[in-house]
């Protein structure tokens, strides 16, 4: 009974809020990269300030030089795309501001970024920020709740394929 | 194998990066791609976004199987055109 429960608890990944501000579908996101699922399954967050945490435990596999992206490994497994804003990629690292480094081991809720939001506003095309898992050959079932949050709130988790 | 220069002006981030992979995805052969002689996964988004391929980088494309051809070919192709 004991294994049971402890097999399924380490199925799930569970997600908290990396930003402040509306958790909304991937569906919703104004870029079709993101929209139509081409890098994978997950949320998206239209932020409401420039703070960016973990949204679960990791690894950080890569940082882009322009800092507008994030990959992070979680124990289970799941590889996480955070893109921070669309075509944050043009702003060539400006407004983006770094807190961690390739290989650093995180905590849900440690903190990734901070962006100065008028900067990216301004010059972006949309501060939001999907976050997507490339792996969905992993992903049994996802349950996040798309709401209003504050950052570190819990959003729901992602529950996984098989044994492990 | 096919030698390319990117030129994409911002590198093969997530647009590009995931149109590669899934024009890569189209073909039965293995697809690698070669940067700095570290291999990649031509057909996973994660593998190629690992690479952080930028503008002027010249890649290797390494297609293995029965339309390795016709695969490096259309790869090349994307590549050449891409200039997002």
């Amino acid at each position: 009974m004991f294994n049971f429960f402890k097999r399924k608890l380490s199925n799930n990944c569970q997600f908290i809020a990396p930003m402040s501000g509306e958790i909304i579908a991937l569906q919703d996101v104004p870029d079709k990269v993101f929209s139509e699922k081409m890098m994978g399954d997950g949320f998206a967050i239209n932020p409401s300030s420039g703070l960016v945490c973990s949204p679960c435990d990791g690894e950080i596999l890569q940082i882009f030089p322009t800092s507008h992206a994030i990959v992070l490994r979680s124990p289970e497994g799941l590889e996480i795309i955070i893109h921070i804003g669309l075509d944050t990629v043009k702003l060539k690292g400006e407004g983006f501001k770094r807190l961690i480094e390739v290989g650093d081991h995180v905590k849900a809720g440690d903190m990734l970024l901070e962006i100065d939001m008028d900067y990216v506003k301004a010059h972006a095309k949309s501060l939001i920020s999907p976050v997507v898992i490339t792996n969905i050959e992993l992903i049994n079932n996802m349950n996040i709740h798309y709401k209003r949050c504050k950052i570190k709130d819990g959003i729901g988790y992602v529950s996984l394929k098989g044994e492990r | 194998m096919t030698a390319v220069t990117v030129r994409s002006k911002c590198g093969l981030h997530a647009r590009p990066a995931s149109q590669f992979v899934n024009i890569a995805k189209n073909y039965n052969s293995n697809i690698k791609v070669i940067k700095d002689g570290n291999e990649y996964d031509g057909k996973s988004i994660m593998s190629i976004m690992m690479a952080m391929i930028i503008e002027k980088d010249v890649i290797y494309i390494h297609a293995e199987g029965e339309d390795a051809n016709l695969a490096e070919e259309s790869l090349v192709q994307f590549l050449e055109k891409c200039n997002e």
